[in-house]
C-alpha cells in the first residue's frame, strides 16, 4: 500500500503533563506503519521537546494547515496548533490548562474526522479532574464527544486483547449495583456489545453475560437477580438473533472467554472484569467509541503523571489503539487503488 | 525429612458416584504423599477396590476397623470401612442419595476422629451438594457442615493457588447480603484467622493485604463508603493487635500484588472477588482451607467431576496439594505446641 492509500489518523497527545506525548513519540520511533499514516495534532514545540527528552531526533514534517498536511505523502507528519499557556505547566503536575489543551485538541481532531479530512482519531490519555473546554467542566470524554459531535448515542466499549467488554455499573458503589441490574439495562448492554463486535467486523460474534451473585445465584439460593433480571434479558436478546450465553458465574466467564469461547462479555460491575483482566496479565486494552459518526480510539490507561518525563512509560496500549483505529478505518473505507 | 513427624491424615473418600475414589487411589500411590504423612481413608472399601481397578494403580485395599490396625505401608490403601455403598446399585456420574449419605458419614467420622485427637487433620475429597441434600443433609457445602460438626461459629474459606492465598470475609451469600456482612467484627475475625493460618503455613511474620469492597476501594467515598466506615477502622484495630496489615487496596490490584509476593495473603470481601483472582491465574490446581475450625482441614478445590467418574482419568493434583498443605500445617502446630 502506498502512503496515500493508507488511512490517515489524527493523533493527539492527551494531557501533556502526563505520559501522553512520550507514548506517542515512542510509537513514532517504531517507524512507518503499514496500516495507516499518522498526523499528530499538537503544539509542535511540545512534541519536539518530548523527542529531546527521549534522546531521539525530531525529523517529522511540520505543517501549519490541514490542507498542506493532507497533501503530504509521508508516513507521519505534524499539524502544528500553537496552543495554550505552556508556561503554567510542568511534567507530572496536572493542571486545568493542560486539560483544556488536551480536550480542545481532541475536539479539533474529531471535527477534522467529521469533515472527512482524516479517517479516524486516536487520543492519548487525559483525566476527568482537569477536563475543561473553556470554563466548562466535563465528566469524561464521552460527554465531550456527544456534545461536540452532536451524537448523543456515543458509547465506549473496551477491547481487551481480542475480547470486548461492556460493564453495566462501572464507577458506582457496589451496594448500588443490584438496583442497576434490570432486564432493560442488561439488554442494552448486550445490544451495545453486539454492535461493537459487528462494528469491528465479526460476522457472528458470541457473547457472554456474567452473573451478579456467586455461582450465578445457584438457582435463586444466593440471589435472585439472575432469574428475575438477567435471564429474561438474555432470552430477549436471543429472540433478536444475538448469540449470547449466560448468566455465567463471574469466576469462570473470563476463563472461558480467554479459551476462545466468547468474543465479548457483559459485566455487571467494575471489578468483575478488572480483577480478571489484571490477573490474566494479558495484553493491551483499547477503548473504542461506537454509535459515533467518526472512528475514535484511545488507550485505556490514565496519563501516569508519576512517570512523566522519565522515559519509562509503556506505549503498547497506545500502539494498540492506533492499530484498532487503522483497522476500523480500513474496514470503513477500503483503500483506493 | 526422615526425622520430620509424619502426621496421620483422615482422607475422606468423597462422593462415590464421582471421581473422588479414583483420585484418592492415585494420590495414595504418590511416593511424595507417602513420604510426608500417614494416610488413612475414611470411606467404603469395596468402592476403593473398584477405584484401584479403574485407575490401574497397583496396590492393595485393606479394610480396617480401627486406626490402631493401620500399618501405613506403601502400596496399601487402608480404609476405615463404613460399608455404606452398594456397588451394584451405584451409577457413576449421577447424583445418588446413597452416595450423598455415605459422603456425609465419612466427613462425620473423620471429623470426630480428628476432634478426638486420633488423627492430626482431615483432608476432604469432593462431595456433591445436591446428593447431600437429597440424602436429607441440608448444607451449602463442606464448610458449613464442618463448622456445625465442630461447633465452630466463625469460620472462613481460604483458597491457596500457587503463591496466592486468599481468604474470604463472605462466601455463599448473594452479593447484596455479602455487602451487608462486610462489618468490622467479621473482617477482624477473618484477619485474625488468616494471620493464624498463614503462620501455620510456615510464614513467620505474615504480611496481610485487605481488598476494598468498592471499585478503586471507594476512591475516597466517591464510589462507596464501606472502606471508610468499616474496613479502614478494622485494619487499624488489627494493627493495634499486632498484625501486619495493608489496605484497603483496590480490588483489581490487591490479588496480583499478593501473587507477586508483596503480601503473604489477601483478604477478599466477597466470593467472586477472591475466586475470580484465583481462577484467572490459570493454575488448574488449588487447595481450599477452612479457617476457624478447632481442627486442621484442607480440601480439593474442585467438584465431583461426574463426567470423568469411572474412567480413571481424573487428575489427583489438587488432593495431593491438599495433603501436602495439611502436612505443613500439622507439623507447624506440633512444633509450636510441643516445644523441644
Amino acid at each position: 500500500m502506498k502512503n496515500k492509500d493508507k488511512p490517515l489518523l489524527a493523533v493527539t497527545l492527551g494531557d501533556i503533563t502526563g505520559t501522553g506525548p512520550e507514548i506517542v513519540v515512542k510509537v513514532l520511533r517504531e517507524g512507518p506503519r503499514d496500516d495507516c499514516r499518522l498526523l499528530i495534532i499538537c503544539d509542535a514545540e511540545v512534541l519536539r521537546s518530548t523527542f529531546d527528552i527521549l534522546g531521539a531526533r525530531f525529523d517529522l514534517p511540520v505543517f501549519q494547515s490541514i490542507e498542506e498536511a493532507i497533501a503530504g505523502d509521508t508516513p507521519a507528519a505534524v499539524l502544528d496548533i500553537a496552543q495554550g499557556n505552556k508556561e503554567l505547566l510542568s511534567l507530572g503536575h496536572p493542571h486545568p490548562e493542560a486539560g483544556r489543551m488536551a480536550a480542545e485538541a481532541l475536539v479539533g481532531a474529531a471535527r477534522l474526522a467529521m469533515d472527512g479530512q482524516v479517517d479516524g482519531v486516536v487520543y492519548a490519555p487525559l483525566v476527568k479532574e482537569t477536563m475543561y473546554i473553556g470554563e466548562k467542566k466535563y465528566n469524561d470524554e464521552t460527554q465531550i464527544l456527544r456534545e461536540k459531535l452532536q451524537a448523543p448515542g456515543i458509547k465506549s466499549v473496551a477491547k481487551i486483547g481480542e475480547i470486548f467488554r461492556v460493564t453495566i455499573a462501572e464507577h458506582v458503589p457496589l451496594k448500588k449495583v443490584p438496583d442497576l441490574i434490570t432486564p432493560q439495562s442488561v439488554l442494552s448492554a448486550i445490544e451495545l456489545l453486539q454492535e461493537a463486535l459487528l462494528f469491528y467486523g465479526l460476522k457472528s460474534p458470541r457473547l457472554a453475560v456474567a452473573a451478579l451473585n456467586p455461582h450465578a445465584g445457584e438457582g435463586g439460593l444466593v440471589g435472585r437477580e439472575e432469574i428475575d433480571e438477567i435471564a429474561p434479558a438474555i432470552q430477549e436478546a436471543r429472540a433478536k438473533g444475538i448469540d449470547v450465553s449466560g448468566p455465567i458465574p463471574a469466576d469462570t466467564v473470563y476463563v472461558r472467554a480467554f479459551k476462545g469461547q466468547f468474543n465479548g462479555v457483559v459485566n455487571m460491575y467494575h471489578d468483575q472484569a478488572n480483577i480478571a483482566l489484571k490477573m490474566a496479565g494479558f495484553g493491551e486494552i483499547v477503548i473504542l467509541f461506537v454509535r459515533s459518526p467518526v472512528i475514535i480510539t484511545t488507550p485505556s490507561h490514565g496519563p501516569a503523571y508519576g512517570k512523566a518525563g522519565k522515559g519509562t512509560a509503556d506505549h503498547n496500549n497506545m500502539r494498540a489503539a492506533i492499530e484498532v483505529a487503522a483497522f476500523l478505518a480500513q474496514r470503513k473505507k477500503p483503500p483506493i487503488k | 525429612m526422615s526425622e520430620e513427624y509424619k502426621p496421620l491424615l483422615a482422607i475422606t473418600m468423597g462422593d462415590a458416584a464421582g471421581s473422588g475414589p479414583e483420585i484418592v487411589a492415585k494420590t495414595l500411590a504418590d511416593p511424595e504423599v507417602r513420604a510426608i504423612c500417614r494416610p488413612v481413608v475414611i470411606g467404603d472399601a469395596a468402592t476403593m477396590q473398584a477405584a484401584l481397578e479403574i485407575t490401574g494403580v497397583s496396590g492393595e485395599v485393606r479394610a480396617i476397623e480401627k486406626l490402631a490396625a493401620a500399618s501405613f505401608q506403601d502400596g496399601i490403601i487402608e480404609v476405615i470401612d463404613l460399608h455404606n455403598i452398594q456397588l451394584d446399585r451405584l451409577t457413576r456420574g449421577r447424583i445418588d442419595p446413597m452416595a450423598g449419605k455415605a459422603a456425609y458419614e465419612y466427613i462425620k467420622l473423620a471429623t470426630d476422629m480428628t476432634l478426638a485427637g486420633e488423627c492430626d487433620a482431615i483432608v476432604t475429597s469432593a462431595i456433591n451438594k445436591e446428593a447431600l441434600n437429597k440424602a436429607g443433609y441440608h448444607y451449602d457445602g463442606h464448610t458449613q457442615l464442618l463448622a456445625e460438626l465442630c461447633g465452630a461459629s466463625n469460620v472462613a474459606m481460604m483458597l491457596v493457588s500457587g503463591k496466592l492465598r486468599v481468604s474470604h470475609v463472605t462466601t455463599h451469600v448473594s452479593l447484596l447480603r455479602a455487602i451487608e456482612q462486610v462489618r468490622p467484627e467479621r473482617i477482624l475475625t477473618v484477619l485474625r484467622l488468616t494471620d493464624e493460618a498463614v503462620r501455620q503455613m510456615d510464614v513467620a511474620e505474615p504480611r496481610l493485604a485487605v481488598a476494598g469492597l468498592n471499585p478503586h476501594s471507594g476512591e475516597g467515598g466517591l464510589f462507596g463508603d464501606e472502606e471508610i466506615k468499616y474496613i479502614t477502622p478494622t485494619i487499624e484495630e488489627a494493627r493495634r493487635q499486632g498484625m501486619n496489615v495493608t489496605g484497603p487496596l483496590p480490588p483489581d490490584s490487591v490479588f496480583l500484588r499478593t501473587y507477586e509476593g508483596q503480601f503473604d495473603a489477601a483478604v477478599a470481601m466477597y466470593h467472586d472477588q477472591g475466586h475470580i483472582a484465583v481462577k484467572m491465574l490459570g493454575i488448574t490446581h488449588g487447595v481450599n482451607v477452612t479457617l476457624g475450625l478447632p481442627i486442621i482441614r484442607t480440601s480439593v478445590d474442585h467438584g465431583t467431576n461426574f463426567g470423568k467418574a469411572g474412567k480413571g482419568t481424573a487428575d489427583p493434583t489438587s488432593l495431593i496439594l491438599s495433603i501436602k498443605l495439611a502436612g505443613v500445617m500439622c507439623r507447624h502446630r506440633r512444633r509450636f505446641s510441643c516445644p523441644g
